[in-house]
């Protein structure tokens, strides 16, 4: 009696052109995906009539074009302004501040300080500009 | 007796860690990801805290370091953006503009959009962030 393994021959595929496949696509998804999340700030200008207005119960926040800070005319460091801005919020809830960058500031250093602004007082920050200066 | 490991060791077994982790770095990619679009400007947005989300297809303008203006991947002037600001806000009142702009962009070009946008009695103005 012959016993015979049943011995079934296996098909090896080859995995290289996967491979090349899958790297292929890794480097397309690692090239057009973008992980950044984005959000939005709105933007106001207020005109001089609300400024004159409010003038009693407004600050207004200078940004110079290398990023210095006055507030209401006094120099301060980004790390004050938050704790100033409470001050008068704290002293009159319905405190206005006034953003008044430069024609040369950069839009980020702007950005950081609405951001602060917004944060502690979201409806009562707008830009401001200096006079003669807008819609032409 | 012996008992040896007769199985022979098959090639591609070496490179099988490999493909696992390629693939899950795949499926992460594919899952984890935004598609987005090759831009006609490079801009770099400003980053900020704020956590509110941009409206679904708002009216995006690019704005680049130099101040070069883009929309619909074509660079305009400050003229045709005009132009563009007074039509599109006749046809569409509700739309927001969303300003694409980079971050160390003068804030001299972003008043002179927002006093574009504003003469034409337009409210819904808003600029593109970066998500800290």
């Amino acid at each position: 009696m012959q016993i015979t393994a049943d011995q079934k021959k296996r098909t090896l595929i080859s995995l290289t052109p996967l491979i090349d496949v899958v790297f292929i696509l890794l480097v397309f998804f690692m090239l057009v995906t973008e992980f950044a999340k984005f959000s939005v700030v709105s933007l106001g200008i207020a005109d001089q009539d609300t400024v004159t207005a409010i003038e009693q119960t407004s600050s207004i926040v200078r940004i110079s074009s290398n990023g210095e800070l006055r507030f209401d005319g006094i120099e301060i460091n980004f790390s004050e302004l938050t704790a100033l801005a409470r001050n008068k919020l704290a002293a009159n809830e319905k405190h206005v501040f006034f953003i008044h960058p430069e024609d040369d500031t950069l839009l980020q250093d702007t950005v950081f300080v609405l951001d602060e602004l917004i944060t502690l007082a979201p409806d009562n920050v707008s830009f401001l500009r200096e006079q003669g200066k807008g819609p032409s | 007796m012996i008992l040896s490991d007769s199985r022979k060791p098959q090639e591609f077994e070496s490179v099988l860690p490999l493909i696992n982790v390629i693939f899950l770095l795949l499926i992460f990619l594919i899952l984890g990801g935004i598609f987005t679009e090759a831009e006609l400007l490079d801009v770099h947005p400003p980053e900020s805290i704020s956590e509110r989300e941009s409206q679904d297809e708002p009216i995006q303008i690019l704005v680049n370091q130099q101040g070069e203006l883009a929309h619909n991947d074509r660079v305009i002037s400050l003229a045709q953006f005009r132009q563009f600001a007074q039509l599109t806000i006749a046809d569409n009142p509700d739309a927001a503009i969303e300003i694409k702009a980079d971050q160390k962009v003068s804030m001299q070009k972003v008043f002179e959009l927002m006093d574009i946008v504003r003469e034409n009695g337009y409210a819904n103005f808003q600029l593109l962030t970066l998500k800290i």
